[in-house]
């Protein structure tokens, strides 16, 4: 049995907080049950999906002691960089063939952000990584990969003018993969993106 | 006894079993609501089958029950995406491309702009909702939650999420997104 408009408002009233994670399993269940026959209901969780997505994908996992792990969690990570660096220093040794540090974290991208007025484009990015190798992507509004090159530094310039079908006006996203010697995939940086300026 | 998630139901069951084809078909109504709101009536039934298709698919790659109502309307969305968008050029995504690892990729990609802009939304409202959504980020419970926004019941709770919430569909509406 099907109900277009929903029958049950105290239940409709509940979808928020089902797509925030916070609702307690039994009321989950007659919230997933009612969902399934409810097209109002369901509909109106497949308009804020986006959001849903969100809260999903990033909230961290919670814990009954919830935030009260950061303060020891930080010490903890503050204690292990400090000794990482400590022994580094020690040991005199270079950590990367860069002479960087290793702490296992991922990449971060610089730039470019926002609108690019110069025809010239510096991809800039740093990483703890021990990466051999790092691979720019850039992508256009459809998801298509219109420029990729690679390299050992944290660095790439392009002339736009020779480089990819790049046109102003247009929003470009980038990301940076690193490898390691043998083409293995270390980690992935997350999305930046950029425009280009009309003349 | 405490009943079953029905999504825990659809991916442990097998497709012989009576509750599995049950299910199935209520989500197949459920679709094809939402569908025929969005396509012309002549698309619906391919978008609807479609979307079945791929989800029976990835079924057996989920980690939780909790991530088919997502992974529908994310195949579901990108299946209407691909209607429009077909008509004007090439479809942005055909069936086969979501068994391709470079669909995930791209898939990833779009999630993470549709995430930013959305979080963005979530920033700049004002009030209880901005501030519960991220509290749920940084991994507070529902008693926490409730606790430090000073209220006395979960309902109360709720009724702000479910406030703020439509809030934010209204935002996401008018941002076409």
């Amino acid at each position: 049995m099907s109900e277009s408009r929903c029958s049950k408002p105290h239940l409709h009233e509940l979808l928020g907080a089902y797509e925030l994670g916070i609702l307690p399993e039994e009321e989950k269940i007659s919230l997933e049950e009612h969902i399934l026959r409810c097209d109002e209901c369901f509909e109106d969780l497949y308009d804020t999906a986006p959001l849903w997505h969100i809260t999903r994908s990033r909230a961290k996992r919670k814990t009954s002691r919830g935030r009260k792990w950061y303060i020891p969690a930080i010490a903890a990570a503050v204690c292990l960089l400090a000794f990482t660096a400590t022994f580094h220093y020690l040991s005199n040794e270079p950590a990367t063939k860069r002479g960087r540090q290793i702490s296992g974290s991922s990449i971060t991208l610089i730039g470019p952000r926002g609108t690019q007025k110069e025809t010239s484009l510096s991809f800039n990015w740093d990483s703890s990584l021990k990466a051999s190798s790092y691979t720019l992507l850039v992508f256009d509004e459809k998801g298509d990969v219109i420029f990729s090159s690679e390299t050992a530094q944290y660095n790439i310039e392009i002339d736009i003018t020779r480089e990819g079908p790049f046109e102003q006006n247009k929003t470009y996203y980038w990301k940076v993969e690193a490898k390691d010697d043998n083409g293995r995939l270390l980690s992935a940086s997350p999305v930046s993106s950029f425009s280009i300026e009309a003349d | 006894m405490q009943k079953d998630s029905p999504f825990k139901a659809l991916l442990e069951c097998k497709s012989t079993d009576s509750r599995y084809e049950t299910l199935l078909s209520l989500l197949e109504q459920r679709i094809t609501s939402v569908a025929r709101k969005r396509v012309p009536g002549w698309a619906v039934q391919d978008i609807v089958q479609d979307t079945l298709l791929v989800l029976l698919r990835k079924l057996s790659t989920l980690r939780s029950h909790d991530e088919i109502l997502p992974l529908t309307f994310t195949i579901l969305r990108n299946m209407i995406g691909n209607h429009y968008q077909g008509e004007k050029t090439e479809k942005k995504y055909r069936a086969k491309d979501f068994e391709d690892p470079a669909y995930d990729h791209l898939e990833k990609i779009e999630t993470y702009i549709y995430q930013s802009e959305i979080l963005e939304l979530c920033n700049n409202l004002d009030g209880d909702f901005s501030r519960i959504v991220k509290m749920v980020l940084d991994g507070y419970s529902q008693d926490e939650i409730t606790k430090e926004m000073g209220l006395k019941t979960k309902e109360a709770l709720y009724s702000r999420v479910h406030r703020g919430r439509k809030l934010i569909k209204q935002a996401l509406k008018e941002k076409n997104l």
